[in-house]
């Protein structure tokens, strides 16, 4: 199998990521450090992934992607009524789908594009994996404005 | 209309004492909803909305002080008062501290209207109807002058 252009579709982190400038920098980078080991783990497997992803040819994610959608659905029960993005990305199923890394982000993405008009809070979870931070100041809170900016940022770097 | 959360989680609402206004959607939460947005989702954390110069914090004091921006200013209570819009912060011990949970917002009709996470947004008799293990209970009041607009 030929790996060699493994890191061809790995994301950049994007260089206009901010400090941590809340309190909870300590939880991001905990949660980022858990993520990327997980990554490290998969390592090969990963490279298989993004091969193929190089190549257009989604294959090998069914069962992850019927994991993804199991924990997806699992965490929107968790959350409960909650308004609070630090309940929410703590749940246990939201950690979990941020533990699968970097080989979750087309799922993400894809989540984000069927639900454009109404997408759900995986912005924390694409930060943390991809180390990248596309959203503008000024579209913070505007939930379909940040899923345009990460869709934006995504072209050209995943298959979805 | 009815409503698609968990009723286990809000033991105080019945039939009687509320009624849902909108459709499910991520789109804005209870905090923005309070301030008057339905586009946003105000929270102090991620890239989410919180008004420049308050501190990004869940602290009491930092949702009053968010609120302050538009005017509010902390009050006794959650009475009816004319000429005036309130808001109330809801809020439950965790780690030695307050961590605010929740808002509601008076309307003119005397009702509180909340938007429950990311399900609808409700009318409901008073700000008691939600004192849930989510929410904790209400822990302070805001007023400032109705705004003509």
């Amino acid at each position: 199998m030929a790996f060699a252009d493994t890191h061809q579709t790995r994301p950049h982190p994007n260089a206009r990521r901010t400090s941590g400038n809340h309190h909870y920098a300590a939880l991001a980078a905990e949660v980022a450090f858990q993520c990327w080991s997980a990554a490290d783990g998969v390592v090969a497997y990963e490279d298989s992934w993004r091969a193929r992803s190089a190549n257009k040819v989604q294959v090998s994610t069914a069962d992850e992607w019927q994991r993804f959608q199991s924990l997806a659905e699992n965490w929107r029960k968790e959350r409960g009524i909650t308004s609070s993005v630090t309940q929410m990305v703590l749940c246990p199923s939201y950690q979990r789908i941020m533990v699968m890394g970097e080989r979750v982000v087309p799922f993400i993405l894809r989540e984000l594009e069927n639900n454009r008009h109404d997408p759900d809070h995986w912005f924390w979870a694409l930060e943390m994996i991809t180390e990248a931070d596309p959203v503008p100041v000024e579209a913070y809170g505007d939930t379909v404005r940040m899923a345009d900016a990460w869709l934006s940022w995504a072209e050209g770097r995943y298959d979805w | 209309m009815t409503g698609s959360w968990d009723r286990a989680h809000t033991p105080n609402l019945t039939a009687a004492n509320h009624t849902v206004e909108s459709p499910a959607t991520p789109r804005y939460n209870c905090i923005g909803w309070a301030a008057g947005s339905d586009v946003q989702w105000w929270w102090p954390t991620g890239r989410y909305y919180w008004p420049p110069n308050v501190a990004r914090e869940e602290t009491v004091d930092a949702f009053i002080r968010a609120y302050g921006t538009l005017g509010y200013v902390q009050c006794d209570n959650g009475a009816a008062e004319d000429g005036f819009e309130k808001i109330v912060i809801y809020g439950k011990a965790e780690a030695g501290h307050i961590l605010p949970t929740h808002a509601a917002r008076l309307l003119p009709n005397g009702r509180w209207t909340s938007k429950l996470g990311n399900f609808e947004d409700i009318e409901h008799s008073c700000p008691e109807d939600l004192n849930c293990p989510p929410y904790g209970k209400p822990v302070c009041y805001l007023k400032r002058r109705e705004q003509n607009c």
